[in-house]
């Protein structure tokens, strides 16, 4: 079902999911999957709570073992290697931080439990406080800090190893808006400087799309699409990752020759390489792929359809608008305030538009 | 924070019954002991001079200050024996506070560690004996370290002893009795504590690579510091 598990060409897997199951009881929570990702790739995996990301990732720290199936590092098999001897370091959810140690003590603990000379860990501990611009607080106790700053400690103190593969778990999760969306390119910029390969986990699909090279779309334990975040948004494999990642219209129809669509709102053009005519296809329409105006559109717009809004979404920079369509159902439209005010009031008569190649055909 | 500040009216009452409670049955008592320190017997009703007499006022006040002696605390000094019970009871209540951790942490850590919907019955199990009498409870211990008592008759009949040994009045027997009595005392905070501690700790130990056993060392054994420490003050060997 999914593509693009398998890396391709040219540089080899630093991590590699083979076949890999895992069953809690009767339930699996990863089913039967193959997934390969590759040297200083930041890979984030992306799905819906209990879609079995997390599971995924304690199985590559080493907390689970798999069920069936093998993970290999670096080509070698650690399905059966304790979390302590795997080159692995995770970032909690939870931070999990020592609270009876300071700020350093934490950062210093991975060290410490190799043979380190105290000249050099100090060394790694100050580079570190550098990195997370958590220098003068060393001496604190972790209860002291903040959520922002105990977030930094955590990263601080999984990254000294210098781990082949980071695993961060929601790793931002328990920032607020703002902060998170700083330290979201603090992490890019981190994962580029160090040139570790970061595996992130998260339910954020805004989140996965801005920090990942590529991302790893989950449900039930399986992969649904595996690819770079702009293809994972523009050229969705099924109606579930569109409706899951972003926004989304759908129009179910049935495909004829000459790129058109026979669909309850009519004929619509499609682009004609989109799919094989014949069969049940749904057009996937992106809120701001389409155009929304009062009076009837330009000829270049070569599909068009009259609705009435029906609510209003204002986000501040964009607003959200539903409009009721002729058969009753509903099209997102996303317009940026350009003006000052909204330029539609529910209730509004409008004609919706968009140009051939704005959706996306979907079989799935 | 302003609620803070301004404690209401409520809020101080409240507070204000268990300081009085103290004050009344502790602090009261505590200063009529040390006034009968600086006494002296007499055989009289009460068995002590001097009496604080109000109605003779001030040079009541005086005279009564001036028969104030300190010949207890020079009977103090003056006999050993009062000193060597004193270490001997510091000595008795550190021992046994150390047998209690043996004892008591491991239990402790097995409450906290057995799966959940287990973890009350076993709780109840160690705070059960609590709810027959005291007194009952520690004279069975009597019967067991009798000259033919339970001890020794499963100590003979295992062949570890070859004849009775004469446990009562012994340290031995002192030391089982006061770990029996507290134990409870010192598994309850332990459990508490160790059950609250959060398990993505030790996981984030061994991803550090910290191997189990040096893990109970490094975070679980500091974490539960606190509770241990607060066993030991409710130990109360010393009161």
């Amino acid at each position: 079902m999914a593509d693009g598990g398998i890396a391709e060409g040219g540089k080899p897997a630093l991590v590699r999911f083979e076949n890999v199951t895992k069953r809690f009881g009767d339930v699996p929570a990863v089913d039967a999957l193959t997934l390969e990702i590759v040297q200083n790739e930041f890979f984030a995996l992306l799905g819906p709570s209990g879609c079995g990301k997390t599971t995924l990732l304690r199985l590559l720290a080493g907390f689970e073992t798999p069920t069936e199936g093998r993970i290999l590092l670096d080509g070698e098999d650690i399905s059966a290697v304790p979390p302590h001897r795997r080159p692995v370091n995770m970032m909690f959810q939870s931070y999990a931080l020592f609270p009876h140690l300071t700020v350093a003590g934490n950062i210093a603990f991975g060290l410490r439990q190799e043979e380190i000379g105290r000249r050099e860990r100090a060394e790694r501990v100050a580079e570190m406080l550098a990195l997370t611009r958590l220098k003068g607080f060393e001496n604190r106790r972790v209860g002291q800090l903040s959520g922002g700053q105990r977030q930094r400690v955590a990263l601080a103190r999984s990254l000294i190893k210098r781990p082949r593969v980071l695993l961060l778990d929601e790793p931002l999760a328990a920032l607020d808006k703002k902060l998170r969306g700083e330290t979201q390119f603090e992490l890019m910029q981190l994962q580029r400087k160090l040139g570790t390969t970061f595996v992130i986990v998260t339910h954020d699909q805004e989140e996965a799309m801005i920090v990942a090279d590529r991302i790893a779309v989950m449900n039930e334990g399986r992969l649904i699409q595996v690819g770079p975040p702009a293809e994972i948004y523009e050229k969705p494999n099924s109606r579930w990752v569109a409706d899951f990642v972003g926004q989304v219209t759908l129009i179910e129809g049935r495909l004829e020759e000459g790129g058109l669509l026979t669909t309850p709102l009519g004929q619509l053009h499609v682009a004609e390489a989109a799919a094989a005519p014949g069969g049940k296809v749904w057009l996937a329409l992106r809120p701001e792929k389409l155009h929304m105006s009062a009076e009837h559109p330009p000829p270049d717009h070569r599909n068009a359809v009259a609705g009435t809004v029906f609510e209003i979404g204002y986000r501040g920079d964009v607003s959200i608008y539903k409009v009721r369509v002729a058969n009753h159902s509903l099209m997102k439209i996303a317009l940026a305030n350009i003006g000052g005010r909204p330029p539609f009031a529910v209730n509004d008569l409008v004609w919706v538009s968009w140009s051939s190649y704005a959706g996306v055909m979907l079989r799935d | 924070m302003i609620a803070n500040q301004q404690r209401g009216w409520g809020a101080r009452t409240v507070l204000l019954v268990p300081f009085l409670w103290l004050v009344i049955f502790f602090l009261a008592p505590f200063i009529i002991v040390l006034k009968i320190g600086f006494s002296q017997t007499a055989i009289a009703q009460p068995p002590y001079v001097p009496v604080f007499d109000l109605v003779a006022g001030w040079s009541g006040l005086k005279s009564f200050f001036a028969k104030l002696t300190i010949d207890g605390y020079q009977l103090l000094a003056s006999d050993r024996i009062y000193l060597f019970s004193y270490l001997k009871s510091l000595q008795v209540a550190a021992v046994s506070t150390a047998v209690l951790l043996l004892i008591g942490y491991p239990i402790a850590y097995g409450i906290a560690r057995a799966p959940r919907r287990l973890q009350p019955l076993l709780v109840m199990l160690v705070v059960l004996p609590f709810w027959t009498s005291f007194l009952i409870r520690v004279y069975a211990w009597i019967n067991i370290l009798q000259h033919d008592g339970l001890l020794n008759q499963v100590l003979i009949a295992l062949h570890i002893i070859p004849e009775p040994l004469s446990w009562l009045s012994s340290d031995t027997a002192i030391y089982i009795g006061v770990v029996y009595s507290y134990l409870p005392f010192m598994v309850v905070p332990l459990y508490a504590t160790l059950e609250k501690m959060d398990e993505s700790l030790l996981e984030a130990a061994a991803d550090l690579g910290c191997p189990r056993w040096k893990t109970f060392w490094l975070v679980t054994l500091p974490l539960s510091r606190r509770g241990g420490g607060r066993a030991a003050l409710l130990h109360p060997h010393c009161r």
